[in-house]
């Protein structure tokens, strides 16, 4: 459910329920934004004086804790490379001393490249 | 093109160079713990270029030492007996043999991939009691057949190099189709002609032997630390590939992930110290 506010009754971590936008109709922040302090003084700064926020009941969850940063592309094409080029010097294995050796060399590597 | 008939290859062999004599004296000394170091620096020094070379090993960071090192002896006592003799091999062997400019056969490769496999078989030794500068020269040696080979015949090796790069085949079949014959069996012939103790000789002769190889500790160290010196892809090969390891030589070794896991990064470690030195 929707609630409108008058913009002195916003608080940190409210949920916006619609666009907010300025008197020219211009996108101040988008639909769902969770508000922080910085948003709210720069509302008061630009003259908005009401907002449409989500009852609390309605508040989406929180975001989960960021998960750990998917690694950056160039790192998980580097293991991609290092586990091509394992796989490549180990065409010809097969038994299980090779698979024993070729899971070390993966390990050391991966160790190595993160 | 004709195959190299294996007679041929047997007499190019013979028509080897002795090894010089300085080796020939430390390789007989090899089982004598107490073989002297002030004998070995004498001899060390009368080669100029040899004590320049160990001097830069003793100074290079990996011994910590850097720049200390002044004198042969000294350095002899950093390095070792075992790697100071080791260095005089490589040094004589290069030496004895001459590439043919024209050749593909890549001669650098072939001495990264020998000191790669000298360090590997140095790190496998101690752990079922083989001697670890004797494990290193045997796996310095390994594939010395190949330079026999190549120096000797080198448009037919040429051929075998191509027969690799177009069929991806081993280096071994390749020379079979070609030569009847195969780098570790010449390899053999000639640590036999040039007197290499006996377990050397195993050790080169079945370095690629699935079946021979586990019946010798040191042939089951070379064997082993061929495939991971070609595991760790040192040499920037494009057709690097890892050989087929047979489980009943594998076993001999007695590596499992936690050993395997602490050799590693010793072996690249040292490889990256001492390997751009070894191979100048």
């Amino acid at each position: 459910m929707t609630i409108t506010i008058p913009l002195a009754s916003a608080s940190v971590g409210m949920q916006l329920a619609s666009d907010l936008r300025d008197s020219n109709g211009a996108m101040l922040l988008p639909h769902a934004s969770v508000l922080t302090a910085a948003m709210i003084s720069a509302m008061q700064r630009r003259g908005i004086t009401q907002v449409d926020v989500m009852n609390a009941d309605d508040i989406e969850p929180p975001p989960q804790p960021q998960p750990p940063q998917p690694p950056q592309p160039s790192q998980t094409e580097q293991i991609a490379e290092i586990s091509v080029r394992i796989d490549t010097i180990f065409r010809r294995s097969g038994g299980n001393a090779n698979l024993q050796l070729q899971a070390a060399i993966r390990g050391y590597r991966l160790k190595e490249a993160s | 093109m004709t195959p190299v008939h294996v007679d041929e290859v047997i007499r190019a062999v013979r028509d080897l160079p002795s090894l010089p004599i300085v080796v020939l004296e430390l390789l007989e000394k090899m089982e004598h713990a107490d073989a002297s170091s002030a004998d070995l620096a004498n001899k060390i020094s009368q080669d100029q270029a040899l004590a320049a070379k160990i001097l830069r090993l003793a100074n290079s960071s990996f011994y910590g030492m850097s720049s200390l090192v002044t004198t042969v002896p000294q350095a002899i006592s950093i390095l070792g007996f075992g790697t100071v003799r080791a260095l005089v091999t490589a040094a004589s062997l290069s030496g004895a043999f001459v590439l043919d400019p024209q050749s593909p056969f890549n001669f650098s490769r072939f001495w990264k991939h020998a000191i790669a496999t000298a360090i590997c078989a140095k790190h496998l030794a101690p752990s079922h009691r083989i001697a670890p500068d004797i494990a290193f020269i045997a796996g310095l040696l390994h594939d010395i057949g190949q330079c026999v080979l190549a120096t000797r015949f080198p448009q037919a090796y040429a051929n075998v190099i191509d027969q690799c790069r177009h069929n991806d085949c081993t280096v071994v079949d390749a020379e079979q189709a070609v030569f009847q014959t195969d780098h570790a069996a010449v390899g053999a012939a000639l640590a036999d002609h040039w007197r290499f103790p006996l377990t050397m000789q195993h050790a080169v002769a079945w370095h690629h032997d699935d079946a021979q190889a586990g019946s010798d500790k040191l042939a089951a160290t070379v064997y082993v630390a061929n495939a991971i010196a070609h595991a760790l892809d040192l040499t920037s090969d494009p057709m690097e590939s890892v050989p087929p390891i047979a489980e009943s030589v594998w076993v001999v070794v007695g590596l499992d992930a936690t050993s395997l896991a602490q050799i590693l990064p010793r072996i690249e470690a040292e490889y990256a110290a001492i390997g751009p030195i070894l191979a100048m």
